[in-house]
Formats: structure tokens, C-alpha cells, sequence
């Protein structure tokens, strides 16, 4: 497990790094925003509503709308994608693989690599989801943290939705590129088609970025990931190098 | 027996492959694979490891093996150190066997495997796949990128592998290396065995006559110049006068497989 560390590390510290850095930037221009959106009030009001600018003040909604309603969410499934795309692909393409699973059994590779970076990927999505409320807590902000556990848990729940599409083709494909393309296709394509009404359920993004419990989409994206992750060990195992 | 393969056939899509390949190894014994480039050596190897699944046949593999495959890549993020470290996590290694050969071939721990030449890569791997415990030792094309002398020095420690009871199975296409090396060999083309056993008893099996021009020999063309031509010839073939064949004179004109 120790070398499955090794080799996420880089991965884990920068998108902590390039996060944490957003959510203080995001945090740092509050007033700023605002003051940009006060020239173009006019404009704003035509699709926004008249009490946008008001509401941005309060710290709750800026919070809750800025962090985890764009900047955290809209990273969720990016997130999720880069924890998994080079999990195997890069060992492939590499060549690295042949050490691997002429020194380890396969399913004890698939394992590690599986347990090593999902660690990783909740913990940074749960560190980044609680960042207003540590950052409140130390600062004179008053933040109402109501639907924050509602909101971490689609985000990890929403990033391992990702991750296990990401994983099944780091599987299948022999090079780091075809992954990662794969997977930004698929998100792009089911964000799209989530936009019609009854196929809402392939936007990840509305469960992401929704603050109301939604126990069977919980259920239903945990599931999925799961078969998701089963099916990258079956297609792993008969796998030749 | 260590490891007994029974026709183990492994064909790709392109039709290439190996077909009904068929050996044992036992224990205290060096087998080489000789075979020209993409004659299937390490298709069966590969097999033998897993990293392949054959068609058909049988691969009986009784113990631990350690292996180092043809392409030699390790991880370039990491120090010759931490490779060490890694590869200990996954299998037991002799450190002091480790670092005594990475020592004499002047390899530093502190050097990272990206920084490190084709050949320092290739002793690292070495290095790693020697020093670990195991019962069979597989080695596809050990010495290819080695300057001379480390190549010596690599062989020298793969000879002495089975005064410790335990086997080799190389592949090669250095037919003087597998020669010095090895005390049986299996030599293929095309995905078959063209000829297998004892080095000695090839050599014993084939000679060398000079054919005049013309003259139909029923044999493996090994020169042809205006003057003449030679053949390596089944010595119980050999109607008249003969000289002694070299292995790789042997083998030569085995893999080149021209006949009259």
C-alpha cells in the first residue's frame, strides 16, 4: 500500500492544494464580486432577480451558492475522474504493470490501488466540503452549517460515482489519454441529457450541488459505483499485459 | 521437477504465437529459450507467469518465482532505494544480495530510476529479481543493454543459482551467452521447437561438411560463397568426411532453416 501512496500523492496534495487555494480566493473576493455585479445591476436583474446582490452578502448564501453550489461542486466529478484514470492505465502504458503482477496477485493489486486512492478521494472531498466550516469556526463569519452534512455527502457520494466510471476505463484502456477523455465524454454527455426533464437522474450535477436529503439517489449512485468497480475487478482479472 | 509445460499454445490475432511447446525443468538446472527476435520466447514466459493465458496445454509451476520480463520498467518517480523498500513490501528479498549487486555494478541508492541509464535500469531490475527468495528464477533477455562488463558480472551470478538448488529458465537470442550459461536449451522458431536438450549433446548431434558445387547435401545451409558451401548436417547422416560444428554455428543454421 505504502508504493499506491507514493504514486497518489501528487495527485492528493495538489488538488488539495489548487482547492483550498480556490475556496480562500473564492472567499477573498466576496466583496469584490459584488461590487462588480453592482455596476451591472441592470443587466442582472433581467435574469437573476432584483435581491441577488442582497442575498450575496449574506454569508450563508454566498457560502452555500459560491463554494458548494459552483466552484467545490462543479469540481466534484473532476475530482473523482482524476483520482482513477491513471490508476491502471498508467501502469500499463508504463510498462510498470509486468512488476506489479508478477509480484502481487491480481486481486490484492486491484485492491490496493482501489482502497489506497478512494481513502484519498473521501478524504480530500470531505476536508474541501467542511473547509467553510473549519474557516468559519477560526474567523469572526457567522456560518449556519445546517446543510453541510447533506452536502458532503453528495459530493463524496457524487465523486465516487466518477471515480468508478474513471476506474473502469483505466482497466480497459492501455494509455493514460483514452481515460480521461472517456470519462470527460460521459460526464459531459449525461449533464447534457440530465437536462431533459424525466432523464434528470443523469446529471450528477443536480444531486451533487442539492442541499435536500435524496435517500434513493444516495442508494441509487452508490449502487452503481459499487457495479461499476466490481466490473473493473472482473475485466482486471482476465486481463492480459 | 520444478516446472513442466506441457503443449502450451498461445496464438495471437496476427496468427503469430506459439504452438504445442513442451518442457521440464528441475531443480539445480539453467534452461535457456534461444530463438530469433519474435520467435515467441516471451509469449512463453509470459504464460508461465500469468501475464498471458494460453489457448491450450499445461503449465505445472511447483514453488515461488521471480521474474524479469523483457521490457524493464520500474517505477521513475522512485529512488533505487525506494524500489528496494517497494519491492520488499510485495516479496521477500535478500537486502544484502540486493545491494551488494547494485554496489558492484556502481549503482547509488540515492539515485532516482529516472536519472539512471537503459543498462542502470536493466542492473536495478536485476538487482531486485536476483535478490528475491524464490524457487525459479525466469529471465527473459537478461543482458540486453548491458555494457560487457556488467553483462559478466550478471551472468557470473546467474550461474551460480543452482549451486543453491534452484532452477533458470532464460531466453536469449546471444547464442555464446546461452552456451556459457546454460546446461540444456530449447531452441525456437516461428512458435516451435526446432530443436531441444543438452548443449552438449547438440553439439554432438550436428557437424559440418563442405558441399561442392552442385552437390545435393541433405542439411541446414550455413555459408554459401561462390567457392563452396557448408552445411551443419545430422552427424548420422553424414555420408563422408566431416568437421566438428560450433553451437552457434548450429544454431545459426537451424533458425535460418535452409535446406538443399
Amino acid at each position: 500500500m505504502k508504493k499506491e501512496f507514493l504514486d497518489m500523492r501528487v495527485r492528493f496534495f495538489l488538488t488539495l492544494i489548487v482547492m483550498v487555494s480556490l475556496f480562500f480566493l473564492v472567499m477573498a473576493l466576496k466583496d469584490w464580486g459584488i461590487e462588480i455585479l453592482k455596476k451591472n445591476q441592470v443587466e442582472l436583474s433581467k435574469f437573476a432577480g432584483k435581491d441577488l446582490l442582497k442575498k450575496l452578502k449574506d454569508w450563508n448564501f454566498y457560502i452555500y451558492s459560491q463554494w458548494y453550489g459552483k466552484n467545490l461542486g462543479q469540481f466534484i466529478p473532476i475530482i473523482g475522474i482524476i483520482f482513477a484514470f491513471p490508476l491502471f492505465s498508467r501502469e500499463i502504458e508504463n510498462g510498470t504493470i509486468e512488476y506489479l503482477l508478477t509480484r502481487r496477485k491480481r486481486s490484492r493489486v486491484f485492491s490496493d490501488k482501489v482502497t489506497v486512492s478512494l481513502s484519498l478521494l473521501i478524504i480530500s472531498i470531505v476536508i474541501l466540503s467542511l473547509l467553510p466550516l473549519m474557516y468559519t469556526t477560526f474567523s469572526s463569519i457567522r456560518f449556519n452549517a445546517r446543510y453541510v452534512p447533506v452536502l458532503t455527502l453528495h459530493a463524496v457520494i457524487g465523486s465516487f460515482v466518477w471515480y468508478s466510471v474513471a476506474l473502469l476505463f483505466s482497466v480497459i484502456f492501455n494509455d493514460q489519454v483514452k481515460p480521461l477523455l472517456s470519462s470527460f465524454a460521459i460526464l459531459v454527455i449525461t449533464t447534457v441529457v440530465g437536462i431533459i426533464k424525466p432523464l434528470r437522474f443523469f446529471n450528477t450535477y443536480s444531486y451533487i450541488m442539492s442541499a435536500k436529503g435524496m435517500a434513493l439517489e444516495d442508494i441509487t449512485y452508490s449502487v452503481i459505483s459499487i457495479v461499476f468497480i466490481y466490473l473493473s475487478y472482473e475485466i482486471f482479472k482476465r486481463e492480459e499485459f | 521437477m520444478i516446472l513442466e509445460v506441457e503443449k502450451l499454445s498461445k496464438i495471437y490475432k496476427s496468427g503469430r504465437g506459439v504452438k504445442e511447446i513442451t518442457f521440464k525443468l528441475k531443480e539445480g538446472e539453467i534452461l535457456s529459450i534461444l530463438g530469433p527476435n519474435g520467435a515467441g520466447k516471451t509469449t512463453i514466459l509470459k504464460c508461465i507467469v500469468g501475464l498471458r493465458k494460453a489457448d491450450s496445454g499445461i503449465v505445472n509451476l511447483d514453488g515461488d518465482f521471480s521474474y524479469l520480463p523483457e521490457e524493464k520498467r520500474l517505477y521513475r518517480w522512485a529512488k533505487v532505494s525506494q524500489m528496494i523498500e517497494i519491492t520488499k513490501s510485495y516479496v521477500d528479498i535478500d537486502d544484502e544480495k540486493a545491494l551488494k549487486i547494485l554496489n558492484d555494478l556502481r549503482i547509488s541508492l540515492s539515485e532516482k530510476v529516472a536519472n539512471l541509464s537503459h543498462g542502470q535500469a536493466t542492473s536495478l531490475y536485476l538487482a531486485l529479481t536476483l535478490s528475491q527468495k524464490a524457487d525459479l528464477y525466469i529471465l527473459d533477455e537478461p543482458t540486453w543493454g548491458l555494457d560487457p562488463l556488467s553483462r559478466s558480472y550478471i551472468l557470473e551470478r546467474v550461474k551460480e543459482i543452482p549451486f543453491e538448488g534452484k532452477a533458470v529458465l532464460y531466453t536469449s537470442h546471444i547464442t555464446e551467452e546461452v552456451e556459457k550459461t546454460s546446461d540444456r536449451v530449447i531452441i525456437i522458431k516461428d512458435g516451435r521447437v526446432i530443436e531441444s536438450g543438452y548443449i552438449d549433446d547438440i553439439k554432438e548431434k550436428y557437424v559440418a561438411i563442405k558441399a561442392k558445387k552442385g552437390e545435393k547435401v541433405e542439411g541446414y545451409l550455413y555459408r554459401d560463397t561462390s567457392e563452396e558451401k557448408i552445411y551443419v548436417v545430422e552427424k548420422d547422416k553424414v555420408p563422408r568426411d566431416f568437421e566438428p560444428a560450433s553451437f552457434s554455428m548450429i544454431v545459426e543454421s537451424l533458425m535460418r532453416d535452409v535446406r538443399s
